[in-house]
Protein backbone atom coordinates (compact mmCIF):
# COMPACT_ATOMS: atom_id res chain seq x y z
CA UNK A 1 0.00 0.00 0.00
CA UNK A 2 2.82 2.63 1.08
CA UNK A 3 4.57 3.34 -2.42
CA UNK A 4 1.41 2.23 -4.48
CA UNK A 5 -1.03 4.72 -2.71
CA UNK A 6 1.25 7.67 -3.50
CA UNK A 7 2.36 6.70 -6.77
CA UNK A 8 -1.78 5.76 -8.31
CA UNK A 9 -3.05 8.96 -6.57
CA UNK A 10 -0.68 10.51 -8.55
CA UNK A 11 -1.95 8.89 -11.77
CA UNK A 12 -5.55 9.75 -10.50
CA UNK A 13 -4.84 13.43 -9.77
CA UNK A 14 -3.21 13.79 -13.75
CA UNK A 15 -6.64 12.43 -14.78
CA UNK A 16 -8.88 14.89 -12.51
CA UNK A 17 -6.88 17.46 -13.71
CA UNK A 18 -6.77 16.71 -17.70
CA UNK A 19 -10.37 16.43 -17.51
CA UNK A 20 -10.61 20.15 -15.46
CA UNK A 21 -8.38 21.25 -17.97
CA UNK A 22 -10.34 20.06 -20.62
CA UNK A 23 -14.08 21.68 -19.05
CA UNK A 24 -12.16 25.22 -18.29
CA UNK A 25 -10.73 25.61 -22.01
CA UNK A 26 -14.09 25.35 -22.99
CA UNK A 27 -15.25 28.00 -20.75
CA UNK A 28 -12.42 30.44 -21.88
CA UNK A 29 -13.86 29.51 -25.44
CA UNK A 30 -17.36 30.33 -24.23
CA UNK A 31 -16.70 33.04 -22.38
CA UNK A 32 -13.23 34.59 -23.48
CA UNK A 33 -13.27 33.64 -26.82
CA UNK A 34 -16.86 34.23 -27.25
CA UNK A 35 -17.77 31.04 -29.26
CA UNK A 36 -21.01 29.29 -28.99
CA UNK A 37 -21.35 26.65 -26.38
CA UNK A 38 -22.05 23.93 -29.43
CA UNK A 39 -17.99 25.38 -31.17
CA UNK A 40 -16.60 24.92 -27.93
CA UNK A 41 -15.63 21.66 -27.54
CA UNK A 42 -12.00 21.86 -25.36
CA UNK A 43 -9.06 20.49 -26.81
CA UNK A 44 -9.20 17.41 -27.58
CA UNK A 45 -13.08 17.93 -28.83
CA UNK A 46 -11.37 20.42 -31.06
CA UNK A 47 -9.78 17.37 -32.98
CA UNK A 48 -12.30 14.25 -31.98
CA UNK A 49 -15.92 16.27 -31.58
CA UNK A 50 -17.78 13.09 -31.40
CA UNK A 51 -15.67 12.94 -28.02
CA UNK A 52 -18.23 15.44 -26.35
CA UNK A 53 -21.35 14.04 -27.07
CA UNK A 54 -19.96 10.10 -26.57
CA UNK A 55 -21.76 8.78 -23.31
CA UNK A 56 -19.38 6.19 -23.72
CA UNK A 57 -16.78 8.75 -22.73
CA UNK A 58 -19.16 10.28 -19.95
CA UNK A 59 -19.92 7.26 -18.21
CA UNK A 60 -16.13 5.83 -18.44
CA UNK A 61 -14.72 9.06 -16.85
CA UNK A 62 -17.57 8.95 -14.12
CA UNK A 63 -16.59 5.35 -13.59
CA UNK A 64 -13.11 5.90 -13.67
CA UNK A 65 -13.76 8.85 -10.31
CA UNK A 66 -15.88 6.59 -8.97
CA UNK A 67 -12.55 3.58 -8.79
CA UNK A 68 -10.46 6.01 -7.99
CA UNK A 69 -11.72 7.59 -5.23
CA UNK A 70 -12.94 4.12 -3.76
CA UNK A 71 -9.76 2.40 -4.28
CA UNK A 72 -7.94 5.16 -2.97
CA UNK A 73 -9.71 6.11 0.11
CA UNK A 74 -7.55 3.23 2.33
CA UNK A 75 -4.82 5.44 2.35
CA UNK A 76 -6.93 8.43 3.60
CA UNK A 77 -6.48 8.87 7.70
CA UNK A 78 -7.81 11.03 9.98
CA UNK A 79 -9.31 14.06 9.22
CA UNK A 80 -8.89 13.52 5.62
CA UNK A 81 -10.93 10.27 5.29
CA UNK A 82 -14.15 12.29 5.81
CA UNK A 83 -13.52 14.78 3.05
CA UNK A 84 -12.59 11.74 0.81
CA UNK A 85 -15.53 10.02 1.51
CA UNK A 86 -17.65 13.00 0.82
CA UNK A 87 -16.21 13.26 -2.52
CA UNK A 88 -16.55 9.62 -3.13
CA UNK A 89 -20.65 9.61 -1.84
CA UNK A 90 -21.18 12.12 -3.77
CA UNK A 91 -19.74 10.53 -6.91
CA UNK A 92 -21.78 7.35 -6.43
CA UNK A 93 -24.60 9.44 -7.14
CA UNK A 94 -23.56 11.35 -9.95
CA UNK A 95 -22.17 7.42 -11.24
CA UNK A 96 -25.77 6.64 -10.65
CA UNK A 97 -26.91 9.74 -12.92
CA UNK A 98 -24.03 8.97 -15.85
CA UNK A 99 -25.39 5.03 -15.78
CA UNK A 100 -28.98 6.15 -16.55
CA UNK A 101 -27.68 8.75 -19.10
CA UNK A 102 -25.68 5.48 -20.77
CA UNK A 103 -28.59 2.80 -20.74
CA UNK A 104 -31.00 5.18 -22.18
CA UNK A 105 -28.29 6.08 -24.95
CA UNK A 106 -27.35 2.51 -25.64
CA UNK A 107 -30.80 0.85 -25.57
CA UNK A 108 -32.47 3.88 -27.36
CA UNK A 109 -34.95 3.31 -24.52
CA UNK A 110 -35.70 6.68 -23.06
CA UNK A 111 -36.82 7.05 -19.39
CA UNK A 112 -39.15 10.09 -17.85
CA UNK A 113 -41.48 10.04 -21.06
CA UNK A 114 -38.42 12.52 -22.14
CA UNK A 115 -37.23 12.20 -26.09
CA UNK A 116 -33.15 12.00 -25.19
CA UNK A 117 -31.48 10.75 -22.42
CA UNK A 118 -32.63 12.22 -19.37
CA UNK A 119 -31.23 11.60 -15.70
CA UNK A 120 -33.32 11.95 -12.48
CA UNK A 121 -32.01 15.22 -11.41
CA UNK A 122 -31.40 16.59 -15.08
CA UNK A 123 -35.82 16.77 -14.47
CA UNK A 124 -35.07 19.84 -12.44
CA UNK A 125 -31.44 21.42 -13.18
CA UNK A 126 -30.22 21.38 -17.03
CA UNK A 127 -27.63 18.86 -17.81
CA UNK A 128 -24.76 20.85 -18.27
CA UNK A 129 -25.33 22.97 -15.19
CA UNK A 130 -25.84 19.63 -13.44
CA UNK A 131 -23.00 18.28 -14.61
CA UNK A 132 -20.67 20.88 -13.62
CA UNK A 133 -22.08 21.31 -10.31
CA UNK A 134 -21.67 17.69 -9.66
CA UNK A 135 -17.68 17.76 -10.96
CA UNK A 136 -17.46 20.76 -8.30
CA UNK A 137 -18.96 19.19 -5.60
CA UNK A 138 -16.95 15.86 -6.05
CA UNK A 139 -14.16 18.01 -6.78
CA UNK A 140 -14.07 20.60 -3.85
CA UNK A 141 -13.85 17.66 -0.56
CA UNK A 142 -11.14 16.22 -2.25
CA UNK A 143 -9.22 19.07 -2.51
CA UNK A 144 -9.92 19.64 1.26
CA UNK A 145 -8.83 15.78 1.96
CA UNK A 146 -5.74 15.93 -0.50
CA UNK A 147 -4.76 19.31 1.55
CA UNK A 148 -5.47 17.15 4.99
CA UNK A 149 -3.71 14.07 3.57
CA UNK A 150 -0.31 15.89 2.90
CA UNK A 151 -0.05 17.66 5.62
CA UNK A 152 -1.05 14.73 8.75
CA UNK A 153 -0.68 15.90 12.51
CA UNK A 154 2.17 13.87 13.93
CA UNK A 155 -0.91 11.05 15.24
CA UNK A 156 -2.00 10.97 11.83
CA UNK A 157 1.33 10.33 10.18
CA UNK A 158 1.58 7.83 12.49
CA UNK A 159 -1.66 5.87 11.59
CA UNK A 160 -0.41 6.31 7.56
CA UNK A 161 -0.50 3.40 5.83
CA UNK A 162 1.04 5.15 2.52
CA UNK A 163 4.03 7.16 1.52
CA UNK A 164 2.37 10.19 0.25
CA UNK A 165 4.15 12.26 3.05
CA UNK A 166 7.54 11.26 3.93
CA UNK A 167 8.24 10.54 7.58
CA UNK A 168 9.55 13.16 9.77
CA UNK A 169 13.26 12.65 11.17
CA UNK A 170 13.05 11.63 14.85
CA UNK B 1 -40.40 28.87 -42.89
CA UNK B 2 -36.97 30.79 -43.22
CA UNK B 3 -35.15 33.28 -41.39
CA UNK B 4 -32.36 34.99 -41.55
CA UNK B 5 -29.42 36.42 -39.02
CA UNK B 6 -27.16 39.03 -40.89
CA UNK B 7 -25.81 37.19 -43.78
CA UNK B 8 -27.03 33.38 -42.59
CA UNK B 9 -30.32 31.71 -43.39
CA UNK B 10 -31.50 29.54 -41.08
CA UNK B 11 -34.94 27.17 -41.04
CA UNK B 12 -36.59 27.25 -39.01
CA UNK B 13 -36.37 31.17 -38.68
CA UNK B 14 -35.57 32.60 -35.82
CA UNK B 15 -38.60 33.30 -33.29
CA UNK B 16 -40.90 31.39 -35.57
CA UNK B 17 -43.56 29.09 -34.05
CA UNK B 18 -44.31 25.71 -35.49
CA UNK B 19 -47.26 23.20 -35.22
CA UNK B 20 -45.55 20.29 -36.08
CA UNK B 21 -41.50 19.45 -35.29
CA UNK B 22 -39.44 19.96 -38.23
CA UNK B 23 -37.31 17.02 -39.89
CA UNK B 24 -34.25 18.85 -39.95
CA UNK B 25 -32.83 22.48 -39.73
CA UNK B 26 -30.90 24.13 -42.75
CA UNK B 27 -28.17 26.93 -41.53
CA UNK B 28 -26.94 28.29 -44.98
CA UNK B 29 -25.01 31.73 -46.52
CA UNK B 30 -26.83 32.42 -49.76
CA UNK B 31 -23.71 35.01 -51.06
CA UNK B 32 -20.60 32.84 -49.87
CA UNK B 33 -19.14 28.95 -49.02
CA UNK B 34 -18.45 27.76 -45.88
CA UNK B 35 -14.75 26.27 -45.00
CA UNK B 36 -16.02 25.10 -42.13
CA UNK B 37 -18.92 24.72 -40.43
CA UNK B 38 -20.56 23.48 -36.76
CA UNK B 39 -24.10 23.34 -36.72
CA UNK B 40 -26.04 22.31 -32.60
CA UNK B 41 -29.48 22.11 -32.73
CA UNK B 42 -30.59 21.37 -28.99
CA UNK B 43 -34.00 22.24 -26.48
CA UNK B 44 -33.29 24.94 -24.26
CA UNK B 45 -32.04 22.57 -21.77
CA UNK B 46 -29.44 21.88 -23.41
CA UNK B 47 -30.53 18.50 -24.72
CA UNK B 48 -29.03 17.59 -28.62
CA UNK B 49 -32.07 16.59 -30.48
CA UNK B 50 -30.18 15.78 -33.79
CA UNK B 51 -30.98 12.62 -34.79
CA UNK B 52 -28.41 11.46 -37.68
CA UNK B 53 -25.32 13.07 -39.71
CA UNK B 54 -25.13 16.17 -40.68
CA UNK B 55 -24.95 17.00 -44.28
CA UNK B 56 -22.59 19.93 -45.79
CA UNK B 57 -22.93 21.13 -48.90
CA UNK B 58 -20.92 24.03 -50.68
CA UNK B 59 -23.03 26.92 -48.57
CA UNK B 60 -25.52 24.96 -46.57
CA UNK B 61 -25.43 22.67 -43.30
CA UNK B 62 -28.49 20.12 -43.30
CA UNK B 63 -29.21 18.78 -39.79
CA UNK B 64 -31.55 15.79 -39.18
CA UNK B 65 -33.66 16.01 -36.14
CA UNK B 66 -35.68 14.24 -34.22
CA UNK B 67 -37.98 16.35 -32.01
CA UNK B 68 -40.88 14.51 -30.19
CA UNK B 69 -42.27 17.47 -27.47
CA UNK B 70 -43.41 21.02 -27.62
CA UNK B 71 -41.12 23.24 -26.04
CA UNK B 72 -38.55 25.87 -27.36
CA UNK B 73 -35.30 24.56 -29.20
CA UNK B 74 -31.76 25.99 -30.34
CA UNK B 75 -29.85 26.46 -32.93
CA UNK B 76 -25.73 27.42 -32.16
CA UNK B 77 -23.96 27.36 -35.38
CA UNK B 78 -19.67 28.28 -36.07
CA UNK B 79 -19.77 28.73 -39.68
CA UNK B 80 -16.12 30.15 -41.24
CA UNK B 81 -15.92 31.24 -44.57
CA UNK B 82 -13.42 31.04 -47.24
CA UNK B 83 -12.54 34.11 -46.84
CA UNK B 84 -11.78 33.63 -43.12
CA UNK B 85 -14.86 35.85 -41.65
CA UNK B 86 -16.42 34.02 -38.82
CA UNK B 87 -20.52 33.63 -38.23
CA UNK B 88 -21.90 32.17 -35.11
CA UNK B 89 -24.68 32.62 -33.32
CA UNK B 90 -28.19 31.39 -31.84
CA UNK B 91 -31.48 31.20 -32.90
CA UNK B 92 -34.80 29.50 -31.30
CA UNK B 93 -37.71 27.99 -32.93
CA UNK B 94 -40.20 27.11 -30.77
CA UNK B 95 -42.33 23.71 -31.41
CA UNK B 96 -46.73 23.95 -30.25
CA UNK B 97 -45.43 26.99 -28.30
CA UNK B 98 -43.81 30.31 -28.70
CA UNK B 99 -40.34 30.35 -28.41
CA UNK B 100 -38.85 31.85 -25.19
CA UNK B 101 -35.52 33.65 -24.36
CA UNK B 102 -33.97 35.91 -26.36
CA UNK B 103 -31.57 34.67 -29.48
CA UNK B 104 -27.91 36.19 -29.90
CA UNK B 105 -25.97 36.67 -33.26
CA UNK B 106 -22.84 36.14 -31.41
CA UNK B 107 -23.03 34.03 -28.84
CA UNK B 108 -21.73 34.54 -25.28
CA UNK B 109 -23.70 32.34 -22.85
CA UNK B 110 -23.12 33.52 -19.52
CA UNK B 111 -25.48 32.42 -17.59
CA UNK B 112 -24.45 33.49 -14.23
CA UNK B 113 -24.97 30.13 -12.42
CA UNK B 114 -22.53 28.81 -14.86
CA UNK B 115 -20.08 31.15 -14.15
CA UNK B 116 -19.88 31.06 -10.50
CA UNK B 117 -19.51 27.06 -10.76
CA UNK B 118 -16.63 27.54 -13.43
CA UNK B 119 -15.07 30.20 -11.33
CA UNK B 120 -15.50 28.17 -8.26
CA UNK B 121 -13.99 25.15 -10.51
CA UNK B 122 -11.09 27.21 -11.47
CA UNK B 123 -10.10 28.38 -7.72
CA UNK B 124 -10.66 24.56 -6.78
CA UNK B 125 -8.07 23.43 -9.54
CA UNK B 126 -5.79 26.24 -8.56
CA UNK B 127 -6.24 25.25 -5.07
CA UNK B 128 -5.29 21.46 -5.80
CA UNK B 129 -2.25 22.30 -7.48
CA UNK B 130 -0.40 24.61 -5.31
CA UNK B 131 -1.67 21.76 -2.60
CA UNK B 132 0.19 19.19 -5.21
CA UNK B 133 3.19 21.26 -5.73
CA UNK B 134 3.82 22.41 -2.11
CA UNK B 135 3.51 18.45 -0.86
CA UNK B 136 5.68 19.29 2.72
CA UNK B 137 7.91 16.97 4.82
CA UNK B 138 5.85 16.47 7.41
CA UNK B 139 6.82 17.80 11.65
CA UNK B 140 5.33 17.26 14.70
CA UNK B 141 1.69 19.18 15.42
CA UNK B 142 1.28 22.82 16.81
CA UNK B 143 4.00 24.98 15.75
CA UNK B 144 4.17 23.50 12.75
CA UNK B 145 6.15 25.00 9.73
CA UNK B 146 5.49 23.04 6.55
CA UNK B 147 8.60 23.14 3.53
CA UNK B 148 8.46 22.48 0.44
Amino acid sequence: MTVKHRTWLNVFMVIVLAHWAEHLAQAFQIYVLGRPAPASRGVLGQFFPWLVTSEWLHYGYALVMLIGLFALRRGFIGRSRGWWTAALVIQFWHHVEHLLLFVQAQTGTMFFGKAVPTSVAQLIVPRVELHLLYNTIVFVPMVVAMYLHLRPTVEELDRAVCSCVAAPAR
Amino acid sequence: MRGSTGAVTVQPADGSTLVEPPAQVRVSIPDGRFREAHVSVASDAGVPVTSGPTLTQENTVTVPVSITSPGTYLVAYHLVRTDGHVLAGVTRFGVGIAPSGHSMGHAHPGDPINLALTGVALASVIAMLYVLSLRPSARPRRRIRWRR
